[in-house]
């Protein structure tokens, strides 16, 4: 009794349409809701303003000699930045696609998105998109204002390399998120879930820390996360101006878990997909 | 034989059968409960091209699981269904692009988008091009009678102009079968009327679409339906024209009691009555009144022994009319229950 799941009924063309007309319903939607807009925009400057000021408090002075040791830079203040801004498009990748499934069981209107004949993973990429425009946007006010209070020390004529690089990594975070997606279509209660992942993420990531300074078992947890390789191969592209054939080391295990991830990723989905169907569950909240 | 019934009718389900298995605890320790829900039991059920098919039966009885099984949403447990020819199984894509659902309720629209950006997105899930969507927005939006507030929220709509613009974005793509879940539940009778002679006369007669019409009022399957299924405890239990399903009660009229002080004493002695052929108990009990039909031939000649049971056995009679069977009759006499609602 199993289905041919996934639509199929349009090409790669109208998927693509399909992509961009969820991105511009989730950037108007996010419009309409005037004070997330400005919690969002105020959150992470906060996070970060807290962790530079906890930086200078415990070191006196934006240069840490011993970052300096274990991490190539002991500029505390650009290391961190980079490691949140890394981090924030990868959460947007990963929350975006099962936050916005979530959301669309709450209002209602999962089951009648998913009676279109569309693909579920175009739907999925319109919502991961649009979060990562806006957190593009919030990303791009926190340089400014870390630039502007304290100094921020990045090389911006490595940019174009550095986005190359996130583009590397991006495959595997939107892998990770149809895996989210599709669970948290299934077993509903995802805030704890979501809650927590973010706090063991935010221990195993090396965004204010390097990794060296995490005890051997956690390092190896971290290897397993491609965001590590995304975070570690950007700090040394904007901070260290290391050119692109010194990231090679870090791209290639992005590369394999690109295709680990994605297929993966769309596997669970399918699978998640079609037990909640089974169970007749799909738009329950 | 696979080629003539997809020529011949819009909507074939084969033995569907749909149980569902009650989880216990939350996640990650949820659990699969001993008990269970039969929602379909063996389903066979045809829908002819063109026509405007009623499926009547009480809450839970099965109506919008058979509707969410036709398009695609849920997987059922055995049996097969074709919905303009494509497996809803094998196909679920072609199905899709193929049939407009509405459900009742009015949670299927974006509150936070006018109508009109409710439409638009739409029709880019369903692929229509960007021109004939501009176009056939604005002709179902006036179709409507939405024209004037298009660009306003949805969240400021009344139920009414919510489930009609639910009705606009299921037609959007113009597909050859609707399948509607209680399109009228809950909206109050103007509106009701409204939607009921939009679906019979312009989708139905006028755009000549094919129609799975899911409902809990009599009146509304009796007063529209070409042919009517009546589906119980997830089994159809009879399937035919409002005409002929009423025709098998075998008598023209019923008699229908308002009494109240009535117990189960009391109906015994009435069901015991030579005359009376069968007897049904609506739910509606006000202020302690339950209606009672009574099936009965030559009612004029037997109201006064009918009268005289009720009075003896301590019971007031409020009110009391000779009336034409309707369809909760036949289902009363069919199944034992009644329709709520």
């Amino acid at each position: 009794m199993k289905p041919t799941e996934g639509g199929g009924a349009l090409g790669l063309f109208d998927e693509a349409r399909v992509v961009g007309v969820v991105l511009k319903k989730e950037l108007v939607l996010y419009l309409r809701y005037p004070v997330w807009v400005l919690f969002d925009a105020l959150m992470p400057l906060l996070w970060v303003l807290s962790l530079v000021i906890y930086g200078r408090a415990l070191v006196g002075s934006p240069y840490s000699e011993n970052l300096a040791r274990l991490a190539n830079t002991g500029d505390y203040v650009s290391f961190t930045i980079v490691g949140m801004i890394v981090s924030s498009f990868a959460y947007s990748t990963l929350w975006g696609m099962s936050y916005a499934l979530r959301g669309e069981q709450w209002s209602g209107t999962l089951e009648s998105t998913f009676l279109a004949p569309c693909s579920r993973f175009s739907i999925l990429l319109g919502k991961a998109f649009s979060s990562m425009l806006t957190t593009s946007l919030w990303v791009f006010l926190q340089i400014s204002l870390v630039s502007l209070v304290f100094g921020l020390n990045v090389k911006f004529l490595n940019l174009p390399f550095a986005m190359l690089f996130f583009l590397v990594a991006l495959p595997s975070f939107i892998g990770i998120g149809f895996s989210l997606a599709g669970v948290v279509l299934d077993f509903k209660e995802h805030s704890a879930f979501v809650n927590f992942l973010s706090s063991l993420l935010g221990l195993l990531l090396p965004i204010s820390y390097p990794l060296s300074v995490l005890p051997p078992v956690l390092r190896y947890f971290s290897y397993l996360l491609p965001p590590t390789y995304a975070i570690e191969g950007m700090r040394s592209l904007l901070i260290m101006d290391s050119g692109l054939n010194e990231v090679m080391g870090l791209a290639v295990p992005l590369i394999f878990f690109d295709v680990f991830w994605l297929s993966a990723g769309i596997m669970i989905f399918a699978r998640e997909e079609r037990r909640v169907l089974k169970k007749g569950t799909l738009g329950y909240y | 034989m696979v080629f003539h019934v997809m020529l011949e009718y819009s909507v074939v389900a084969k033995r569907l059968r749909k149980v569902y298995r009650k989880e216990e605890g939350g996640f990650p320790f949820r659990r699969k409960s001993s008990e269970t829900i039969v929602a379909l039991d063996d389903v066979d059920l045809s829908v002819k091209k063109g026509e405007l098919f009623g499926l009547l039966g009480p809450n839970g009885a099965g109506k919008t699981t058979l509707v969410k099984i036709l398009s695609t949403i849920i997987i059922p447990d055995a049996g097969t269904a074709l919905v303009n020819g494509h497996d809803v199984l094998k196909e679920p894509g072609k199905v899709r692009a193929s049939i407009g659902v509405v459900s009742s309720g009015e949670r299927s629209l974006y509150w936070r988008l006018t109508a009109r950006e409710n439409l638009e997105y739409f029709a880019r899930l369903y692929k229509v091009p960007d021109g004939v969507a501009r176009r056939r927005i604005s002709e179902l939006l006036s179709l409507m009678g939405l024209e004037d507030r298009a660009d306003e929220l949805v969240e400021k709509y009344s139920g009414g102009m919510r489930q009609k613009l639910a009705i606009a974005r299921a037609i959007l793509h113009d597909p050859e079968v609707l399948l509607l879940d209680e399109p009228t539940l809950g909206l109050d009778p103007s509106f009701s009327r409204s939607i009921r002679v939009f679906i019979r006369e312009e989708l139905n007669r006028k755009q000549g679409k094919t129609i799975l019409l899911t409902t809990h009022y009599m009146d509304e399957a009796d007063q529209m339906c070409d042919r009517v299924a009546f589906i119980n405890k997830g089994r159809i239990v009879a399937v035919d024209s409002p005409e002929k399903l009423k025709a098998m009660i075998g008598m023209n009229e019923v008699l229908k009691i308002v009494v109240s002080n009535l117990d189960e004493k009391v109906l015994t002695m009435v069901r015991g009555l030579p005359f009376i052929e069968d007897c049904g108990v609506a739910n509606a009990e006000q202020d302690g009144r339950t209606m009672v039909r009574l099936y009965m031939k030559n009612v004029d000649a037997n109201i006064q022994e009918v009268v005289g049971v009720f009075s003896k056995a301590g019971c007031r009679i409020f009110s009391l009319s000779i009336e034409k069977p309707t369809l909760e009759d036949v289902f009363v006499k069919l199944t034992g229950e009644v329709l709520d609602g």
